[in-house]
């Protein structure tokens, strides 16, 4: 794994995306799983199917951004798919819709989410809000520096500019 | 737009915090809500009852059904909405409770008490009841709010009971004619009659007086009167005894029909229904 700016392995929001989105929840269905054995497994394996792929996305994208000063493009991009994925995880870990239907014994009951994921893509709209507003408010911060040596393969090298 | 650095780190202390706490209410509350930590039990077969209300001089059909809470919100906004529907789909009686709360932690059950008015079911439909086996539906209707109404949770059951008329094995032709009568009778005025209703009304006219008392306490009296200028009347009286309670049910009906002038006409004169108690 590569070192970040400050020096570190991995990121602090690596570390909470692995945890968050990937440990606990793999956990709290492993539990489920093995409390409630009456419970049907597909949909849980179907959970599991989409959204562990995309909790290692975001775990290599969050530790990605981190390699980047604040202010650079490619860590902008980065948070903001970062973003985008934790959405994209979401609608995983809800079954793939906006509404859950339960069954037990012979009797269904839905669960209606919409307001929920209203919340959801409000706190990412927030998110990514506060993306913009770093890139915006360090961009001026860093100094980009082609490498006229290494021309060829036109290696930008983003410099956090002194002051 | 471009904001100080230290401005932008409470905004960062924001974001971080409404992330992690939409992270933890996802995890915590929508695994509670799978695992049934929030469950809502229907009636089963068993779980119906009837009684009696003496005073409204109403038929009670009474059911419950339970709803289990074991999340850390509230369950509020509950509510029920329930009707006994015949299988050709008409509705006997309704039922509607509305703004109920299940406390987190508990368990509560909820009456549901459907009253039979015995002046607002419609007499076809009572003498259906009494002629034809058939299936009631219990369509049941619940909905809630939880998390403070970001989660809805819906309930849409129908529960299908079977019902065993008590006339049905008795002979089929005079009591299909009989029913066929109350069904024409049920028309509304601007009901155009065709053929089959003018099969059913001169086949009416052919019905002698009638009375029938079964072992059971099941009893059919049908009085005729003479024909006259092509009309006459048919008065019928019906008396049902209850399983579920000590009385019976007394449905009573005058009506006049004919073919005068070799046009159709049927007209409800006087219709009855009531419990009578032991």
């Amino acid at each position: 794994m590569l070192a970040n700016e400050t020096g570190r392995r991995a990121s602090v929001k690596a570390l909470f995306a692995l945890m968050f989105y990937l440990v606990i929840p793999v956990a709290a269905i492993y539990v489920i799983l093995n409390s409630y054995p009456a419970l049907g497994k597909e949909r849980f394996v179907n959970m599991l199917y989409w959204f562990i792929p995309l909790s290692i996305v975001l775990v290599i994208v969050s530790q990605l951004s981190i390699r980047y000063p604040k202010g650079d493009s490619r860590r902008f991009i980065y948070n903001i798919a970062y973003v985008v994925i934790t959405l994209l995880w979401l609608v995983a870990f809800l079954g793939g819709g906006l509404v859950i239907t339960e069954t037990w014994d012979q009797y269904h009951f839905s669960l209606h989410l919409w307001k929920y994921v209203l919340l959801i893509v409000g706190v990412a709209l927030f998110n990514s809000l506060y993306y913009v507003l770093e890139w915006l408010t360090y961009k001026d911060d860093v100094e980009v520096k082609i490498d006229y040596n290494s021309i060829g393969s036109m290696t930008i090298i983003p410099l956090l500019a002194k002051g | 737009m471009r904001m100080k650095k230290e401005q932008l780190v409470y905004v960062r202390i924001a974001a971080v915090s409404l992330s992690c706490l939409v992270a933890t209410l996802t995890l915590c509350n929508l695994l509670t809500v799978v695992t049934h930590g929030i469950d809502f039990e229907v009636p089963e077969q068993d779980d119906f009852t009837w009684a009696i209300d003496p005073v409204e001089k109403r038929i009670l059909f009474l059911t419950n059904f339970t709803v289990k809470n074991h999340g850390v919100y509230d369950i509020e906004d509950i509510d029920v909405n329930a009707w006994l529907v015949t299988d050709d789909g008409r509705t006997l009686l309704g039922f509607s409770k509305e703004d109920m709360v299940v406390s987190w932690g508990s368990d509560k059950r909820f009456e549901v008490m459907i009253p039979m008015d015995l002046d607002e079911i419609p007499l076809s439909d009572w003498f259906g009841l009494l002629y034809k086996d058939t299936a009631i539906n219990l369509i049941l209707d619940i909905d809630a709010d939880y998390m403070f109404g970001l989660v809805h949770v819906t309930v849409d059951e129908v529960l299908s009971y079977q019902w065993y008329a008590p006339f049905s094995d008795y002979d089929g032709d005079f009591m299909a004619t009989l029913f066929s009568i109350v069904e024409i009778v049920g028309y509304d005025l601007g009901h155009s009659f065709g053929d089959v209703e003018r099969a059913i009304i001169e086949q009416a006219m052919l019905i002698e007086d009638f009375e029938f008392v079964s072992n059971d306490g099941y009893a059919i009296w049908v009085n005729t009167s003479d024909v006259s200028e092509g009309i006459r009347e048919m008065a019928c009286e019906i008396t049902a005894p209850l399983e579920y309670f000590d009385g019976e049910l007394d449905i009573g009906f005058r009506v006049h029909l004919g073919l005068p002038n070799d046009v159709p006409y049927v007209r409800l004169e006087e219709v009855s229904v009531s419990y009578v108690g032991e």
